[in-house]
């Protein structure tokens, strides 16, 4: 691997050295695709003799979504050493002066992989296996005490969650959409109209799990769990539906994430987790999965119709990931939503 | 134009796939060629149909307005997909002050109206889908 960006891996050496006394030298340094709210970049070391590789999250100038890296950090670090796979947090800098934006690193898991959504068949005959820890792995962190993990995160009451998070994402449509939509706005009003039973529990939700958002390696063995940028507490059902969500079932729909049918998805979660699924709750909270896309597709063409990031993906997501959500949410509608 | 625009992003995206991003070093450029190959595979689905879509969509809208006695505005100026672009929106605000209007009301007309909101909102959304190759 070579160095792709010379100043910036000189002064992520001086970094170490200052902050942890370490004399390293970046041997390489190599930004990673995808991602659209930090910057990330695969970093080699080379110290005393011995090669390291870290992770580096640093913001973008111009995020999609804006989020917290200490959010982030928190929650790798809450993590860290339980049975939800995360790589090790290693530092949280705050301070612009190093890298000119605020950044983590964290620990690199070699060996694996995350699937792209464009694949057909991303995890081959260990699909069913993959399916298992990752919907046995959400379950995991929805029976998590956050306190005890020393998550101090806002809690909102049970009867709220949905209101909270529906509030937050039809903000970010009001901010971003640079053209009327029609179907979001239908979208918001019944979910207005129809809100879910209270939160069974009110837990960490990672707020982004899903397909391309976490490793998995050759044997189908799921590595890490990563992006918890949107990391927040609430309710669980809410990663439940977003896990759950057509966009992630790699162009077949009956099976979510590609790896497993919907109702063995539901299991995996219900014997890890403890809790029983509420089939009423879980519309709502599919229907939300589709409308918190269309939010974050909605902000994505903003960006690069504002020209504050041209970046390729949010084109791309402005256009098919969009246009797919619409049609989701048009259909559920049409159907009276059930 | 020969060959016309879609035709020729699509190979430009062939190329991008199969010859361009292999021969690059893996990382965010190599991925970033990759992307902009599938956003060019959109927009070549999005420009033979550009124009149809929003002209359908707009006499659909403007159909379910006047019915509603609600005051539709000029046509657009013309065929171009901005002028189009332009009367979609302006349309697209007011069927939804429409619905939401609807949905407030319990009368037979309002259902009516409402499910004929609704199966135009389907119809639109499936012909706005773009499609991908799976890999």
């Amino acid at each position: 691997m070579s160095v792709s960006d010379p100043v910036l891996a000189d002064r992520i050496a001086a970094y170490l050295k200052a902050t942890q006394g370490r004399e390293t030298k970046v041997v390489g340094l190599q930004r990673i695709h995808g991602g659209a709210s930090r910057e990330t970049y695969r970093v080699k070391l080379e110290e005393g003799g011995a090669a390291r590789g870290f992770i580096l999250r640093r913001d973008q100038t111009s995020a999609l979504i804006e989020t917290e890296r200490s959010v982030e950090f928190a929650a790798y670090r809450a993590f860290h050493g339980t049975k939800v796979p995360v790589p090790e947090p290693l530092a949280l800098e705050q301070d612009e002066s190093w890298l000119e934006r605020p950044f983590f690193i964290m620990e690199e898991i070699e060996n694996a992989a995350p699937a792209s959504v464009l694949q057909g068949e991303p995890y081959g005959s260990n699909a069913a296996k993959v399916g298992a820890q990752f919907f046995g792995t959400l379950g995991e962190i929805a029976k998590a005490d956050p306190k005890a993990l020393g998550l101090d995160w806002d809690a909102p009451a049970p009867d709220v969650c949905w209101k909270r998070e529906l509030a937050r994402w039809e903000t970010v449509i009001d901010e971003d959409e640079r053209e009327p939509q029609p179907i979001a706005r239908a979208a918001i009003r019944w979910m207005k109209r129809n809100p879910p039973p209270p939160a069974a529990k009110v837990g960490v939700v990672h707020g982004d799990y899903r397909t391309g958002n976490f490793l998995f390696n050759s044997d189908g063995d799921v590595r890490a769990i990563l992006d918890w940028e949107m990391a927040h507490l609430g309710d669980p059902l809410e990663d439940l539906g977003w896990a759950l969500d057509p966009l992630w079932a790699h162009h077949n729909p009956e099976r979510p994430g590609g790896m497993c049918s919907k109702a063995e998805a539901i299991g995996h979660w219900e014997k890890a987790s403890g809790l029983k699924v509420d089939p009423v709750a879980l519309v709502w909270w599919e229907m939300f999965a589709s409308l918190k896309g269309l939010g974050i597709w909605i902000s994505a063409a903003a960006e690069v119709q504002d020209g504050k990031n041209t970046d390729p993906v949010n084109a791309f997501s402005g256009w098919y990931c969009l246009a797919y959500h619409n049609q989701i949410i048009a259909n559920r509608l049409a159907e009276g939503v059930r | 134009m020969i060959p016309e625009a879609d035709a020729f992003m699509n190979i430009a995206a062939g190329k991008l796939l199969a010859e361009i991003a292999p021969n690059m070093a893996p990382g965010y450029s190599q991925g970033s060629a990759s992307t902009l190959a599938m956003v060019m595979i959109l927009a070549a689905q999005e420009y033979g149909r550009a124009a149809e879509t929003r002209a359908w969509e707009n006499d659909r809208m403007r159909s379910i307005l006047a019915r509603s006695g609600l005051e539709v505005g000029e046509p657009a100026a013309s065929l171009s997909v901005p002028d189009l672009n332009t009367e979609n929106a302006k349309l697209a605000r007011s069927l939804v002050v429409l619905h939401e209007t609807v949905e407030a009301h319990a009368g037979p007309h309002d259902a009516a109206l409402e499910a004929e909101i609704l199966d135009y909102l389907k119809e639109s959304a499936a012909r706005r889908r773009l499609y991908l190759p799976v890999l």
